[in-house]
């Protein structure tokens, strides 16, 4: 598995997107790569896993990618937010990374859960949803192929009093400091390129 | 012509519980009459240990006049009395569901002797009440009721319902 | 048994539908409530504080469904904003709208130019509705109508209305109620129950017109005091009479329960005097003491007049009946000791005299009573029973104007001696019972001892007994034995095509009472029992306290054949004959009683038959041995085609006792004061739902002997499409010998606006043979219904 770390230009702060995969075919022409096998990409502190990842840079530096799954049932997003305890997965037949407009879209049977302190609370059934990382909204559409009724959204939403108490007990496990990433591997080492798995 | 006396019809079950109050003509009367059919039949005073039990759910007593006089008194009333019971086994199974006896009698009235009256209406009543054992005798000892019991016998009640 | 009769009314319980138990709302308190939504596009913003949803959103709750075009929820403060044909729906209550602003934690909101129709039946529209809180909604410029149906018959304009769950009140400010787009009343308070429970307000108001009191117009309002005390007060206003003021007072606690009602009339415009009725009807246990438990009940009624309720009638009175004698009792009744009961009473009449007709009312009242009573069954296979009692008999004293002053002035108004009567009858039977046959010997001793005062000092005016003595103290003592035995033969047949078992029971019944001369013996309270398969098998020909005991050599002979359906052992058809057989003659009379001279009774013939479920007849027949005419035909039909419907047609005949002129021993040609006076009447009576909506319930008595109409009453109920019902009752009735009075009500009940009153028709039903209770009541309706 070759490890492929790339540096995306477009701002500085960014942090940089590494992707481990089975194989990698890198077409320097018109700039796209594909990734097939145990694909794991991660992104700051989100994480996406499928089977193959096309992905495409444009004139501006911006990255595209397309996930898709062959083997496993569902390309699968899990995006962390430690300061207040929160982790957001979804997973869905294909999810579209854009860069430029820096969302991701998670299309056909989408399903979102925000899990608190480990406990899942809120979930959102729909065909498509789109993460906006920008000012970290998401909104889901329904569709014939919807996660609910066919083109319907649904979602369930526990009592905002039992989120706070869960907030609460989570701020008190990990004595107010915030939750340590699964993702980013501890902060001393962040951003160097991890070995891949083994094939 | 195809008369015989009337003969024992031996129940299945051998212990049973009634409400029936049994220091009362009706009760007392019932008594004789279900051993005289099934001598086997023993009453118990506690419901646990009874094989099964016979419950009065209801007793209404009722009158009504029927006729006036020319000076618009009443001239004649017509008593009616309606009897529920049910009998379950103790094991849930409903033998005899929820049925209702009803007799009546039309009695001749005279306000101006409102007392005597009522008197007479005491003995109707009880007549009433004499005449329903017999019926009662006969349904607890039909056919169905003591297969139902045999066939339950075996099964606890709820099976009974699944099947 | 004590000897007090309380009449009760049956009522069956119909099988009807029930909320199950199991049926419960959840009462989750509000941080426990999960919200679901649907939508076709969900935006979760602000870090997942604020969620918008659009195209047919609906937001779920367990407490309460939210939908519209588009829906934000706000999570943070809880509110959330419906546009586009919004609709929240809680408990049960639905309110639609143009848009809607809610908070699902505070639960109120406002909703604009709404529609709502609540789960109480309630429902119209209004310029802006607040839901303030759980239990208090307020609507401006609203309609009410108390019934959910397209376009009500009755609605309430008001600029702000108030409605309380809780208190089941609201409250329209200066409202008008339309009836069909009329305005009829104006308030500028109007209250009105949302929900049909015991609350204050008023009931259905009566009209009606009677031939004795005029126009007679009656507006109940009830009071619920508390859930044990409501008091109903009942103006009333008749033309040719004037104001009268009714009430009903009722109580209800754990261990006595009453009612006090009554009616004053300040001044009778026709009478020129005031005229007031009460009536108290009481019950409480007392509890135990020395092992003896003790419960009191009381009946006492009075009336200012004799015609009280010849002038007075309502909508349900069908008959005068029991309103010669108005009931006074108290009895303190006990039993213990597991065989003994008994009681205490004092039994009083206010006897109501018939102007119209010259005999004078009256019976002996029992000043007082007390019976002790035991009884102990199957003691080692005897039953044992004895009763004694000891009554103190005085005759109501009569001044009125049937009798002339000087003979008043000789008896000091007394009518009939006085006096006290200790009688106790002591049982042995050994009923031997096997299931083809049984024999019940039965021994007995009836002793009775009499103190009578028969008023010697009025010298030639004082009274005598049958003998024509007037012996102050008498005393009897009978034995009384008798012998019942019966047999049961079964054989399988068919009848009418049915498998069915018939029976044919004879039994045979001996009577032995030596004579003993009772003539000295005054009547207190005794009668002649009518000669029925009841009485045929019974120790005395004469009912009440036995101031005679008949003389008795005899055997009742009778034969019963039953068919059973075989497989459910219902009863389809019985006959009965039966005949007594004397061997001694008759030698106790009551006074003016001839004795009879044959030496067999009448025949008695009895059918009952249930020719199919639906269609039952009953027949009973008494025919005179000696003359072969028949002193007596009863025959009635009964069809039931369905629950609510019945038909019956009865016929009586009564033979007239003068027509039996050969019997010329008839003390001077009197009319045998003991036997019933001869009729020959038909009565035809129903209860029809004609159409879903209309539905009747009446009754016709015919006498074909004086060719006319006894008395009928007609009731036809019209329930509205929209929420209200209409009632009218016709009736006709005998008041006294020459009198009758007949009666036109009519009631318009606007259904949800008045409390529940009682339901006249369901009283007019129970004097319907074959009346089978209605009282299916309206299931309650529960917030699970309309779930969207």
């Amino acid at each position: 598995q070759t490890p492929a770390g790339s540096k995306s230009p477009a701002n500085k702060e960014e942090p940089d997107t590494q992707v481990l995969s089975d194989t990698l075919s890198y077409d320097d022409a018109n700039k796209t790569s594909v990734f097939t096998g145990n694909v794991i990409l991660t992104r700051g502190l989100m994480k996406l896993t499928s089977d193959k990842l096309d992905l495409r840079e444009d004139a501006q530096g911006f990255q595209y990618g397309v996930a898709t799954v062959s083997k496993s049932r569902f390309v699968f997003i899990r995006q962390e937010r430690p300061e207040n305890y929160e982790v957001v997965e979804a997973r869905g037949d294909r999810g579209e990374y854009d860069g430029k407009l820096n969302t991701v879209k998670m299309i056909g049977h989408a399903t979102v859960t925000r899990f608190i302190c480990g406990k899942p609370f809120d979930t959102v059934n729909g065909e498509v949803v789109t993460f906006n990382n920008q000012n970290n909204t998401y909104s889901a559409t329904g569709g014939p192929t919807s996660a609910a009724q066919p083109g319907r959204v649904r979602s369930i939403a526990q009592p905002r009093a039992k989120t706070d108490l869960a907030v609460a007990e989570c701020r008190k496990l990990y004595n107010n400091k915030p939750m340590p990433s699964t993702i980013q591997a501890p902060a001393q080492d962040g951003g160097s390129a991890t070995t891949g798995a083994a094939g | 012509c195809g008369f015989k006396l009337r003969g024992e019809k031996p129940l299945p079950f051998t212990t049973m519980y009634t409400n029936i109050e049994s220091n009362s003509n009706f009760g007392a009367y019932l008594r004789r009459s279900l051993k005289a059919s099934s001598p086997s039949l023993q009453f118990v005073d506690n419901q646990a240990t009874a094989q099964v039990v016979l419950s009065q759910l209801e007793r209404i007593q009722s009158q009504r006049e029927v006729s006036l006089n020319a000076q618009g008194q009443v001239e004649e009333y017509e008593l009616t009395l309606r009897l529920t019971f049910q009998l379950v086994s103790n094991n849930g199974q409903l033998l005899i569901p929820p049925s209702t006896l009803t007799s009546t009698r039309t009695l001749p009235y005279d306000e101006a002797n409102a007392q005597a009256k009522a008197q007479e209406m005491v003995t109707l009543y009880q007549d009433m009440e004499v005449q329903m054992v017999g019926q009662l005798v006969r349904r607890i000892s039909s056919d169905d009721v003591i297969q139902g019991y045999r066939q339950g016998a075996g099964t606890s009640g709820e099976e009974q319902f699944v099947r | 048994q004590t000897g007090v009769l309380v009449p009760g009314v049956g009522q069956s319980s119909a099988p009807r539908l029930y909320v199950s138990p199991m049926l419960t709302s959840p009462s989750l308190n509000n941080d426990e409530i999960i919200t679901f939504t649907d939508s076709a596009r969900a935006d979760i913003t602000n870090n997942t504080n604020t969620i918008t949803l659009d195209g047919k959103a609906q937001i779920r709750r367990p407490d309460a469904i939210l939908k519209g075009d588009t829906i934000d929820y706000d999570r943070s403060t809880g509110t959330v904003t419906a546009t586009g044909n919004a609709r929240l729906f809680r408990d049960g209550n639905l309110i639609t709208g143009p848009g809607l602003r809610y908070n699902v934690d505070k639960t109120n909101g406002t909703i604009t130019s709404p529609v709502y129709s609540l789960a109480t039946g309630g429902q119209g529209q209004a310029s802006e509705a607040n839901i303030i809180d759980d239990n208090h909604v307020n609507l401006k410029d609203a309609t009410y109508s108390g019934c959910s149906c397209v376009e009500p018959f009755w609605q309430i304009r008001s600029n702000n209305v108030d409605l309380y769950n809780d208190e089941n009140e609201g409250i329209a400010e200066n409202g008008t109620l339309y009836i069909k787009g009329v305005p009829v009343m104006w308030s500028p308070y109007l209250t009105f129950p949302i929900r049909a429970e015991k609350k204050t307000g008023f009931l259905t108001p009566t009209y009606g017109m009677t031939s004795r009191s005029g126009l007679d117009v009656s507006v109940p309002y009830f009071i619920n005091l508390a859930p044990q005390y409501d008091l109903t007060l009942v103006p009333r206003y008749l033309s040719k009479r004037g104001a009268q003021l009714g009430a009903e007072f009722r109580y209800l606690q754990p261990n006595y329960s009453g009612t006090l009602a009554g009616t004053y009339m300040s001044k009778d415009n026709e009478l020129g005097r005031s005229r007031w009725m009460y009536s108290w009807r009481h019950i409480q246990s007392l509890g135990s003491v020395l092992g003896l438990n003790f419960n009191l009940s009381i009946d006492w009624n009075a009336v200012s007049d004799d015609d009280y309720y010849r002038d007075f009638t309502d909508m349900t009175t069908v008959t005068q009946a029991d309103k010669t004698y108005l009931n006074r009792n108290i009895t303190l009744g006990f039993s213990g000791y597991k065989y003994w009961d008994g009681y205490l009473q004092i039994q009083k009449y206010q006897t109501l005299q018939d102007a119209t007709s010259d005999d004078i009312y009256g019976q002996y009242e029992k000043v007082p009573e007390l019976r002790i009573h035991g009884a102990r069954y199957d003691w080692h296979g005897l039953d044992l029973e004895t009763t004694n009692t000891l009554t103190r008999f005085e005759y109501p004293t009569y001044f009125g104007d049937k009798l002339t002053d000087d003979v008043i002035d000789q008896t000091d108004g007394h009518l009939r001696p006085n006096g006290t009567r200790l009688t106790s009858y002591s049982t042995i039977s050994y009923p031997i019972i096997r299931p083809g046959w049984y024999i019940t010997p039965k021994v007995g001793i009836h002793a009775s001892q009499y103190e009578t005062d028969w008023f010697t000092r009025y010298g030639q005016y004082s009274f005598y007994s049958q003998s024509g003595n007037q012996r102050r103290s008498i005393s009897r003592v009978l034995p009384i034995v008798s012998l019942d035995a019966g047999m049961t033969f079964e054989r399988e047949t068919t009848l009418f095509g049915y498998p069915s078992t018939q029976t044919l029971e004879p039994r045979l019944y001996y009577l032995y009472i030596p004579y003993q001369d009772q003539s000295d013996i005054p009547i207190f309270d005794t009668d002649v029992s009518q000669f029925g398969f009841a009485s045929a098998f019974s120790e005395n020909r004469y009912n009440g306290g036995w101031d005679r005991i008949n003389n008795a050599n005899q055997i009742t002979l009778g034969l019963t054949s039953r068919w059973f359906d075989r497989d459910t052992g219902f009863q389809r058809l019985a006959l009965q004959v039966a005949q007594r057989v004397y061997f001694n003659r008759q030698r106790v009379t009551l006074p003016y009683e001839s004795p009879r001279i044959g030496s067999k009774s009448d025949w008695i013939f009895g059918a009952e038959a249930a020719l199919t479920n639906k269609f039952t007849t009953q027949a009973a027949l008494q025919v005179d041995p000696y003359q072969g005419k028949t002193t007596q035909v009863y025959a009635s039909a009964k069809w039931t085609p369905k629950r609510l419907t019945t038909l019956s047609l009865s016929y009586r005949y009564q033979r007239d006792p003068y027509a039996d002129e050969e019997r010329t021993d008839i003390n001077q040609g009197n009319p045998l004061s003991y036997q019933l006076q001869g009729k020959e009447t038909v009565s035809f009576a129903g209860q029809w739902p004609f159409t879903r909506k209309l539905y009747g319930v009446g009754r016709v008595d015919y006498s074909l002997k004086e060719s006319r109409v006894t008395q009928h009453i007609l009731g036809i109920e019209y329930k509205g499409d929209c929420c209200w019902t209409g009632r009218v009752v016709l009736k006709r009735y005998a008041v006294s010998k020459e009198d009758s009075n007949s009666a036109i009500f009519f009631q318009l009940e606007l259904a949800g606006l008045g409390s529940l009153g009682k339901d006249p028709m369901e009283l007019l039903r129970q004097n319907v043979p074959g009346y089978e209770s209605v009282n299916t009541p309206v299931p309650a309706r529960t917030s699970f219904e309309r779930y969207e």
